[in-house]
């Protein structure tokens, strides 16, 4: 993919790593939106998927709350672009909730998904299933884990805008 | 020190003062401080996380086990297998 990534999603997933160690690799990747090195984009489902971090497992267990995650969508909310009802163009073949990261990705022109969610990543590898229809579909959309995206930043310069 | 000038509505000005009266500060301090505060993104999300982070990090888990039970959770939620 072009070094030139601007725009990006995230994986509700990104979010929550955030919340919880926002000094991990996931936390770096939203501190560079909050600084307009990258240009997030994120849509109604996505905000509601935020918005269930605290009823999860592992967030519930060390003790995330609804206030925490009102926090950072308000922190990220004037800077953040909100896609209204992305039209449907993707299905994943094994994870059909992963099937609207994609949908935003394409509706806002965003050249690479951020995310640790094997089914999303496995789109980057050939072998897996579906990887090559995707990689017809979308050539030049990503899915990548968020240390990939800070190396990137980092080779390229991009973090010298912080 | 640099200079910006910018209009803002009655209520808003109302609601600054309110806030950096509880504050304990001048409100020219006070906005200061907002505005500084959204130039420092890792602090803020130092703050919004917390105690959390503290709890996670007595936890001894890495941010790669974080990652994986995060998306395992997520996944069982649901009924969707994650090791296909």
């Amino acid at each position: 993919m072009s070094d030139a990534v601007e725009r990006v999603v995230f994986d509700c997933n990104i979010f929550a790593q955030t919340l919880i160690t926002p000094s991990g690799n996931a936390g770096q990747c939203v501190e560079r939106v909050l600084e307009g090195v990258i240009i997030l984009f994120w849509s109604e489902y996505v905000l509601d998927e935020i918005r269930g971090i605290p009823n999860k497992q592992t967030p519930l267990r060390l003790g995330v709350t609804s206030d925490q995650v009102e926090s950072l969508i308000a922190r990220l909310s004037p800077i953040a672009h909100l896609v209204e009802h992305p039209p449907s163009v993707y299905t994943h073949p094994i994870d059909p909730k992963d099937s609207h990261y994609v949908d935003l990705a394409v509706a806002s022109e965003a050249k690479l998904i951020v995310s640790r969610d094997k089914h999303l990543l496995n789109l980057m590898n050939l072998s897996k299933p579906g990887a090559q229809q995707f990689k017809a579909m979308f050539p030049s959309l990503a899915v990548w884990q968020p240390e990939q995206l800070l190396e990137m930043l980092r080779r390229t310069g991009r973090d010298e805008m912080r | 020190m640099a200079t910006i000038t910018v209009k803002i509505s009655d209520p808003t000005e109302l609601k600054l003062r309110r806030q950096a009266e509880a504050a304990g500060k001048p409100v020219e301090q006070f906005v200061c401080d907002v505005l500084e505060s959204q130039t420092d993104p890792a602090k803020a999300l130092r703050e919004i996380s917390g105690k959390v982070h503290q709890r996670f990090l007595k936890s001894g888990m890495s941010e790669e086990e974080l990652a994986e039970r995060l998306e395992r959770d997520d996944h069982a939620a649901r009924g969707v297998p994650y090791d296909e």
